[in-house]
C-alpha cells in the first residue's frame, strides 16, 4: 500500500513503505497508523526538497545495513575530518552536489524527518563547502555582513596562529 | 547560515572541520565567532611540532589564553613549558578542564646541549623488552606475552622518554627527531655500560634493514649493541628490523650525567588547583619523579578525579636495581606526617595506572591512601618491590573497593607477592601477573594466597608464571567457581615442562569453574604411542610415545570429558599462537644446523603429547560446547585436520568455529620447505 505525502504546496507524492520508512519519523506514523493510513502533510517541506529527499530513501530503501553507520564512523573521531566528501559513497556524493540553499533545506529535512544517513551526509556536504576557504569567501557564500569593529578579525587571527597548519 | 542551525547539525558540521578551518569560520562575524571558539579550544593538543608549541606560547603571550580559557576542557602536551604557561596569570580563565595529560619535556626551542643527551639512545622492541644490562646473551629480552604493550628503555634520563602507552614512538638521539616508517622491531642501543657503537653501525644508521625468514636469531652479539647479523634461514615470522640513529652519539665514555634540575611543579599545582572538576589526571615523566616534591601535586589532585595515570619512563635496569637496593627507604618509618593527613579529602579514583620505574613512591602511597574507592591498579615496569613491600597494607586499610590487579614484572620474592595478593580482603576479581622470566617467583607462599582468592576469581591470566606447577592450576580450576578467564601460556614456545596443565593432574577431579568463558592453557603429558617422531624427522621416545592406543584413548577421553562440562566455553586455546608477541624473541646460539631444527621445532610450539582431535581419541565429548567461537590447536600434532569426518562433525556441532583458524599448519609447511 503506497504511502502519500504532501509537500507544502499541495504536491503530494506516492511512495512505497519500504521507502518512507528511512525516515524514522514517518515509520513511527506508518506503524501507529495501521493500514489505514491517511495522506501525510509535510508543510514544511516544498516539492522540490520532498523530491529530492524521496530519491535519496529511495536509492537507499534497501540498504541491508544502515549506511548511517558508516557515516557514523566517518562522522566520528575528529581525526577523520579530512575524510569528509571523499569516504563518501558515489551516489550519495552526486546526489548532494545541489546549491547552497537546496542543501541546507535538504539538511533540515533530513533532521526533522529523522534521516540520519541524509543528515549525515548533509552535513558532510556543509562542512565541505567550509573547508579551506577565507573568512571572505564564507561571508561572500553565504552573504554574510561583516560585523566585526576594525582590527577585531585581525585579533581573533592572531589568537588563532597556533591553530593553523605550519 | 551556520547561526540558523539547530544545534545538533552545528555540531555534526563544525567537528568536522579542522582548527585552521574553523578559525576562518571565526573570523567570519560575531555569530560564526561564537559558534566556532568552543570547537577550537576545547581540547589542546599541543603535540611534539615544535612549530605548533612556539605559536600557541606566542598567542597565549598576546593573551589569547585568557580570552578562551574558559573553553578548554582537556589539555594534552609533553611540554612542561605548556603547563607553565597554564599555571601563570594567563591560564587564570582556564577552570574548567576534565582532562589533562601533561609531561615534563623542556620546550623544544632550548637547545638541547645536556651532557646526558647526546648519549641517549631508547631501545624499543616489538611487544618487547630489550636491555643488554641484565643478560649478556639476550637483546631480545623476554616478554609478557599478554600486553601489547611497548615497552621502551633508555638511559637514565629523566624526561623525553617515551612510555608503554604511547603508540608511536619517537626515538632522538640529538635534536633531530626521527620516527621509522615502519617497524616491527627496533632494534637500539642501550646499554649503560658501554657508550662505545660498534663501528659497523653507523652505515645502517637512518636504514631499514628488512630480514625477512628471520627467527629471532641473533649469532653475536657485541657488548651493549645487538644487531642480527646473520640470520639463517629458520622458518619464521618475518620481521623487519630497523636502525636508526642520528648524529652526535658519543664515540667514547663520555663524563657520568649530572642529576637533572629539579622541576618547579608549582605551575602544574596551581593549573590543578585551579581545575577541580578534572576527572582524568596524566602525569608523564619527572612530574612524578622522587625528588621533585610530588607531594604538593598529590595534594593538589582533585577530588572528582576518576583516573590516574602515571607514566614515569624508564630507567636503565642496572640503575633500577641500583635504586631498589638502596637502603633507608623504608617509607613505613617517615610515614605520618604528610601521607594519610586527615586534613586532605578523600579521591574518587577508581582507576590508577603506573609505568615506568621511576615513580616517587611517597607520594604514590599518599594516593593509594586517599582513594578509598579504588578499583584497579594497573602497575607495568614499576618496581614491583616497593609496591609490594609498602602498599599491602596501604591497600588493606585504605583501598577496600580493590578488585583488580595488572602486574608486569612481578616482584622478586614470594613473600612479597603473597604479601600483595593478601592485601585484598574481599577478594580479587581480577588478577593479572605477567612477569618477565627472571622474576617469576611464585612459590609456595604467594601460590597459597593465590589459591586462597580463587573463590572470588573471575580473571586469571599467569602468562610466563613458569613456577606455577600443574597441580596448581588444576587446583585453581577446581576451585575457582566464578571464573570466567584463564589464560597460562608460557613464555616461549615450546618451553615444555614449564607452564602446563599435565594430564595426570587434569582428570584428577572436577573443575568447579563451570562458567569458564576462555581457558588457554597447555595439556600435556598425554600419551600418544600413534606419534614416533617430530616433524623435522627426529624419533620421539619415551613412554608416552611406547605405551597401547587403549590407554591413550582412555586419557584423552577423560579430558574431553572434563572440557566438555564447560558449556559457556567461547574460547579453547591449547596450542601456542605461533606469533604470539615477542615469542620468536630468543636469542640462542647454535652448533650445527641439527639443533637449530630441534629448536626450531620447539619455538614452534610443537606439541607432540596432545590431544588428538579425532572422533577416535573422544572428541565427541565436546559437543556440548555450543558457545565456541574459537579454537586454537597451533602446533598440535591432531588428526582433526586429516579426517573428513571430523570436519563434519565440527561445522555442526561448533557452527561458529573458524577451524582453518586453528591451525597454524602455515608454520609447519614453511618449517618443511626450509628443510628441503
Amino acid at each position: 500500500m503506497p504511502i502519500i505525502l504532501q509537500a507544502y504546496d499541495d504536491k503530494e507524492f506516492k511512495v512505497d513503505k519500504q521507502t518512507a520508512e528511512r525516515s524514522l519519523v514517518l515509520k513511527s506514523m506508518i506503524e501507529r497508523a495501521g493500514d489505514s493510513i491517511a495522506p501525510i502533510p509535510l508543510p514544511k517541506l516544498s516539492s522540490l526538497v520532498l523530491e529530492k529527499v524521496i530519491m535519496f530513501c529511495k536509492h537507499h530503501k534497501a540498504d541491508q545495513v544502515d549506511k548511517s553507520k558508516d557515516y557514523e564512523d566517518i562522522l566520528g573521531p575528529r581525526k577523520m575530518r579530512n575524510g569528509l566528501i571523499r569516504d563518501m559513497d558515489e551516489w550519495d556524493k552526486e546526489f548532494i552536489k545541489v546549491d547552497k540553499d537546496l542543501l541546507m533545506d535538504i539538511v533540515m529535512a533530513a533532521n526533522f524527518l529523522d534521516i540520519k544517513n541524509l543528515l549525515d551526509i548533509g552535513c558532510l556536504a556543509i562542512a565541505y563547502m567550509l573547508t579551506g576557504k577565507t573568512p571572505e569567501e564564507i561571508r561572500a557564500t553565504f552573504g554574510i555582513p561583516k560585523d566585526f569593529a576594525p582590527g577585531e578579525e585581525e585579533r581573533i587571527e592572531q589568537e588563532h596562529a597556533w591553530a593553523l597548519r605550519p | 547560515m551556520l547561526p540558523n542551525l539547530p544545534s545538533e547539525i552545528q555540531d555534526i558540521i563544525l567537528t568536522q572541520l579542522s582548527t585552521q578551518d574553523l578559525t576562518t569560520c571565526a573570523r567570519v562575524s560575531h555569530g560564526w565567532s561564537e559558534l566556532a571558539l568552543p570547537y577550537i579550544w576545547r581540547s589542546i593538543v599541543i603535540d611534539q611540532r615544535q612549530s605548533v608549541f612556539h605559536r600557541f606560547k606566542a598567542s597565549v603571550e598576546a593573551g589569547a589564553l585568557v580570552s578562551n580559557g574558559h573553553l578548554i576542557r582537556s589539555l594534552t602536551t609533553p611540554y612542561y613549558g605548556i603547563v607553565e604557561l597554564f599555571g601563570s596569570s594567563h591560564g587564570k580563565t582556564c577552570t574548567f578542564l576534565v582532562a589533562l595529560e601533561a609531561g615534563s619535556d623542556d620546550d623544544p626551542s632550548i637547545e638541547v646541549s645536556k651532557p646526558w643527551s647526546t648519549t641517549r639512545v631508547f631501545g624499543l622492541l616489538g611487544g618487547g623488552f630489550g636491555s643488554s644490562g641484565h643478560s649478556n646473551s639476550s637483546l631480545f629480552g623476554p616478554h609478557t606475552g599478554f600486553t601489547s604493550t611497548t615497552a621502551a628503555l633508555g638511559q637514565q634520563t629523566g624526561d623525553n622518554v617515551t612510555g608503554p602507552n604511547d603508540t608511536s614512538l619517537s626515538i632522538s638521539s640529538s635534536d633531530d627527531q626521527q620516527e621509522p616508517e615502519s617497524h616491527d622491531l627496533i632494534l637500539a642501543v642501550a646499554d649503560p655500560s658501554s657508550q662505545v657503537i660498534a663501528p659497523s653501525v653507523p652505515s645502517v644508521f637512518g636504514a631499514t634493514t628488512s630480514v625477512p625468514s628471520g627467527f629471532g636469531v641473533a649469532t653475536s652479539v657485541p657488548s651493549g649493541f645487538g644487531v642480527a647479523t646473520s640470520v639463517p634461514s629458520g622458518s619464521g615470522v618475518a620481521m623487519s628490523v630497523s636502525l636508526f640513529a642520528t648524529a652526535g652519539i658519543a664515540r667514547q665514555t663520555p663524563p657520568p650525567p649530572p642529576p637533572p634540575p629539579a622541576m618547579d611543579l608549582i605551575p602544574l599545582v596551581s593549573v590543578l588547583q585551579r581545575n577541580t572538576q578534572i576527572k582524568s589526571l596524566h602525569l608523564k615523566g619527572r612530574l612524578f619523579h622522587p625528588g621533585q616534591g610530588v607531594e604538593r601535586v598529590v595534594e593538589a589532585i582533585p577530588a572528582d578525579v576518576e583516573q590516574l595515570e602515571i607514566n614515569t619512563g624508564y630507567s636503565s635496569y642496572s640503575s633500577y636495581s641500583r635504586n631498589t637496593e638502596e637502603p633507608g627507604r623504608d617509607l613505613q618509618d617517615d610515614d605520618g606526617s604528610i601521607i594519610g593527613s586527615p586534613l586532605l579529602p578523600p579521591l574518587s579514583m577508581e582507576k590508577i595506572d603506573v609505568s615506568g620505574s621511576l615513580l616517587d613512591e611517597k607520594a604514590f602511597l599518599q594516593v593509594l591512601k586517599r582513594s578509598p574507592l579504588l578499583n584497579t591498579i594497573h602497575l607495568e615496569w614499576a618496581n614491583p618491590k616497593w609496591f609490594c613491600k609498602e602498599s599491602p597494607s596501604a591497600i588493606r586499610s585504605h583501598c577496600t573497593e580493590l578488585r583488580h590487579l595488572k602486574l608486569t614484572y612481578a616482584p622478586e620474592k614470594d613473600e612479597d607477592l603473597a604479601h600483595l595478593i593478601d592485601s585484598c580482603a574481599s577478594g580479587w576479581k581480577s588478577l593479572i601477573i605477567s612477569p618477565v622470566q627472571e622474576h617469576d617467583v611464585f612459590g609456595p607462599l604467594s601460590t597459597a594466597a593465590l589459591l586462597k582468592h580463587c573463590h572470588s576469581l573471575e580473571d586469571l591470566c599467569l602468562n610466563g608464571c613458569e613456577s606455577i606447577a600443574s597441580d596448581v592450576l588444576q587446583d585453581i580450576l577446581c576451585s575457582a567457581p566464578n571464573l570466567k578467564r584463564l589464560i597460562a601460556m608460557p613464555l616461549y614456545a615450546g618451553m615444555h615442562g614449564g607452564l602446563e596443565l599435565k594430564a595426570q593432574d587434569m582428570i584428577r577431579s572436577e573443575w568447579a569453574c563451570t562458567g569458564l568463558e576462555t581457558l588457554r592453557c597447555i595439556i600435556s603429558d598425554i600419551p600418544r604411542p600413534d606419534i614416533g617422531a617430530k616433524t623435522n624427522g627426529n624419533p620421539l621416545v619415551g613412554p608416552l610415545h611406547t605405551g597401547t592406543m587403549e590407554k591413550s584413548r582412555a586419557i584423552q577421553r577423560e579430558i574431553y570429558k572434563q572440557l566438555g562440562r564447560l558449556t559457556k566455553l567461547r574460547e579453547l586455546g591449547l596450542g601456542q599462537p605461533y606469533e604470539m608477541d615477542g615469542q620468536w624473541s630468543r636469542m640462542v646460539e647454535y652448533e650445527n644446523e641439527e639443533d637449530y631444527c630441534d629448536d626450531i621445532d620447539t619455538q614452534l610450539g610443537r606439541q607432540y603429547e596432545c590431544l588428538d582431535f579425532t572422533l577416535a581419541s573422544g572428541l565427541d565429548e565436546l559437543k556440548n560446547l555450543k558457545q565456541l567461537k574459537e579454537v586454537g590447536l597451533q602446533g598440535m600434532a591432531v588428526g582433526f585436520f586429516d579426517g573428513a569426518a571430523e570436519q563434519e562433525w565440527a561445522s555442526k556441532f561448533w557452527p561458529n568455529v573458524d577451524m582453518e583458524l586453528a591451525q597454524d599448519w602455515s608454520a609447519a609447511t614453511r618449517f618443511r620447505y626450509d628443510l628441503e
